[in-house]
């Protein structure tokens, strides 16, 4: 019997894909586990294995390169080599009762072929083997507990994955290497950017994607006064953006949780403060985690960031370093950027973005109407509504505001900085 | 510490415990005057005469049955049995009234009995002396199943066994009896229930009793080579079994491969990879895998005999299907 490839589901989402090319043409023999046509679903492209050996046969009425098509829809055979002396395909399909094939059936296709079981007297072996195959074993890939963990707490869709466990099985490695920076393959010489499954520029694309679908975002944005806070550290070793606004974030959070929160499934409350900063590579944004930002003194913080830092452009970060977060800080200051809107780190509650800190006349005594030269940052928050309204996340915005004009009651003064936190 | 063999850190804890507690007494066919047919009670007979170490006639049930009577009425019988499979022999007594005595008195009762024996397939023993059975007596509530893997370990479970208020199993491979190893000197006793991680590693845990312990090390020594890591468990004991130390493992490696060379149906490695299974389903990168003896009575040539027990070629064949999982 001959093994049908049909449009596999990439995601539990994807109704439909693109044929992209054919990989072999019609009537070239193909091993089994070779790649016959790349296809593309909504969120990544992906090349189709054969599960069999055989010749393959394109039918007329396979969809020509381009066009879209509903998952499940038939692309070609693989016809065994004694049958092929007497396959036709366009005949139509051994099962034409409309089912997705046996590509990337549901679970109840599975338990259905499971009943339907045939008599083990009649029947090739193959004819046999085909109605009971598992759809785990055919498109939707197999993976280990270990690794669904690992990618749902990367944010990584594994369904599109390719498994380097026994049977194409995907397990943790394959997780942590397609959570891995590195450089995002750009053919240049015709323009377009590569589509290799673990580059990260499809992990971003996949998470931004994600994020954007899902969430329900709403940016608010404020300016804070950070002279006193700017001034606060006179020394050479002057911590960063990103370490002041950690602590002083970590302080608010602590204080209004439903921040700190994820959204699985409902509202899920945090139990520690670990926050993400949004760092520019060569590769792509990627967020390594600051952990237990509350225990940690500004100068463990400044430590941890520049490691991070470091580690996130030389391509060096591991899972855990990327994994866990529950709030994040971006930083477009530095390229003239005032307020914008950063996408949530999903299923993170909300995401702060900081913006430059510049110097400007402000009326500074609003009784008086008296102007200063003061610094000021713009800040824009955007969280899930979903998650929390919008009140709450601005009490929590303003918090921040307070914090960071009044430092000396996070960092202590200048003269005496607290280097524990409080 | 002092370089001893198995036996010899065994007959230490016993002796010591017989000099410290006059109600301990041994029974078994020839644990007398002749000093066990391994040497287990070699030089006490000397020292305490025929009525702490006690020869016996071949009956089994009988001496068990005794015995069960002694540790209720306060002593603390030592049963040796030379092989374990002659303790089947008793399993009447030893599953109906010792085990459950303790139950049936609402505890008023305890049973301080130690039962002891060599176990393992490897001297062209035949089926009728090479038995394990260990897990048996796991299946059982109310048993201790010790199963030291070196001379200190056998040391220090035989002085935990010898203190305790429950009937202990003390299975000595024969493969083991002659090994050498570092004791410490004086009063040492080893807890029930307390894994001992043997080897560090990363990428999978090797859970190995008595014997397979020492040929899981040799191949994670020689597979380190190749830059394989192997986190070796030695359980110690399997009643209590520690199935943290497992757990804690499995977590860090995500990888589990299980060896005995008792039988694999209903076995050690079944309890420990539904106890992995229950508790840490997420830590699991690859399904767990078990090394076990063939499941057949084991045969008396010694060629026959070689095929039927795990060994160093079948741990490394089994790790590297494990890991290319």
């Amino acid at each position: 019997m001959p093994y049908e490839i049909v449009m596999p589901r990439l995601g539990w989402n994807m109704e439909e894909g693109t044929l992209v090319e054919w990989l072999k043409q019609d009537g070239d023999p193909i091993i089994q586990g070779e790649m016959v046509c790349t296809i593309e679903g909504d969120k990544a492209a992906a090349d189709v294995e054969s599960f069999e050996a055989g010749i393959l046969k394109i039918p007329d009425a396979s969809p020509p390169p381009g066009q879209t098509v509903p998952v499940g829809t038939l692309l070609g055979f693989v016809v065994a080599e004694h049958e092929i002396e007497t396959f036709d395909p366009n005949a139509g399909r051994a099962d034409d009762a409309g089912s997705e094939g046996v590509a990337v059936g549901p679970a109840e296709e599975t338990a259905t072929a499971g009943t339907s079981f045939p008599d083990p007297g009649t029947g090739t072996e193959l004819e046999r083997a085909t109605p009971v195959a598992t759809g785990l074993e055919r498109g939707a890939p197999a993976i280990s507990p270990r690794a669904r963990r690992a990618a749902r707490s990367a944010g990584i869709d594994w369904r599109s994955l390719k498994g380097t466990g026994r049977s194409g099985r995907i397990v943790e490695r394959d997780v942590i290497e397609a959570a891995r920076p590195h450089e995002a393959a750009v053919d240049w010489t015709d323009g377009k950017a590569g589509t290799g499954h673990g580059d990260m520029r499809q992990v971003i694309a996949r998470r931004m994607a994600e994020a954007h679908r899902t969430t329900a975002p709403v940016t608010l944005n404020t300016e804070a006064d950070v002279t006193a806070l700017s001034s606060l550290f006179e020394d050479a070793d002057r911590p960063s953006w990103y370490d002041l606004m950690a602590r002083i974030t970590a302080v608010a959070l602590a204080e209004h949780p439903v921040m700190n929160a994820s959204w699985r499934d409902g509202v899920v409350l945090n139990d520690g403060i670990h926050i993400g900063i949004a760092v520019d590579t060569s590769g792509g944004v990627i967020a390594p985690v600051i952990r237990d930002v509350p225990g940690k003194s500004l100068q463990e913080v400044s430590a941890a960031t520049k490691s991070l830092i470091q580690a996130a452009q030389n391509g060096g970060l591991t899972l855990d370093q990327i994994e866990g977060g529950t709030f994040t800080l971006t930083n477009l200051g530095m390229y003239d950027v005032d307020a914008f809107t950063p996408i949530i780190h999903y299923p993170q509650c909300a995401i702060l973005g900081l913006g430059r800190a510049v110097q400007r006349v402000v009326v500074v005594d609003e009784s008086s109407g008296e102007t200063g030269v003061r610094r000021m940052m713009a800040l824009s928050l955007t969280f899930d509504h979903r998650i929390v309204d919008g009140a709450p996340a601005a009490r929590f915005l303003q918090r921040i505001k307070q914090l960071a004009e009044e430092p000396e009651s996070v960092f202590g003064r200048a003269d005496g900085i607290q280097i524990r936190p409080s | 510490m002092t370089e001893k063999t198995f036996t010899e850190a065994a007959r230490e804890a016993l002796s010591e415990a017989m000099d410290a507690d006059p109600a301990i007494f041994v029974v078994g066919e020839g644990a007398g005057e002749r000093g066990g047919n391994f040497e287990t009670t070699a030089g006490l007979y000397e020292k305490h005469g025929p009525l702490r170490l006690c020869d016996t006639p071949i009956c089994e049930r009988g001496f068990i049955g005794m015995c069960t009577g002694a540790a209720m009425t306060g002593a603390r019988p030592v049963v040796d049995f030379m092989f374990t499979d002659f303790i089947l022999d008793g399993l009447g007594e030893l599953i109906n009234q010792t085990s459950k005595m303790q139950y049936m008195s609402n505890g008023r009762l305890k049973m301080p009995m130690v039962l002891r024996g060599c176990i393992g397939i490897g001297h062209s023993a035949a089926t009728h002396h090479s038995g394990s059975y260990y897990p048996f007596f796991v299946h059982i509530p109310g048993f201790r199943v010790a199963l030291p893997s070196n001379p200190a370990d056998a040391k220090g479970l035989l002085a935990t066994a010898l203190r305790s208020e429950d009937p202990v199993f003390f299975m000595e491979h024969r493969h083991l009896l002659n090994l050498k190893g570092p004791v410490p000197d004086g009063e040492h006793r080893v807890p029930f229930g307390q894994a001992a991680v043997v080897r560090e590693g990363t990428d999978a845990t090797v859970v190995a009793l008595t014997v397979m312990v020492h040929h899981a090390f040799q191949v994670a020594e020689e597979l380190s080579g190749e830059g394989i890591s192997l986190e070796i468990i030695d359980p110690r004991t399997v009643a209590p079994l520690d199935a943290d130390t497992i757990l804690a493992s499995v977590r860090k490696t995500g990888r589990l491969l299980i060896v005995d060379e008792t039988f694999m149906p209903c076995g050690i490695g079944a309890e420990i990879s539904a106890r992995v299974t229950e508790h840490g389903f997420d830590e699991l990168d690859a399904p767990i895998k078990r090394l076990n003896g063939s499941h057949v009575p084991t045969p008396y040539s010694p060629s026959l005999e070689q095929a039927v027990v795990p060994d160093r070629a079948s741990i490394e064949e089994a790790v590297r299907e494990l890991l290319a999982e």
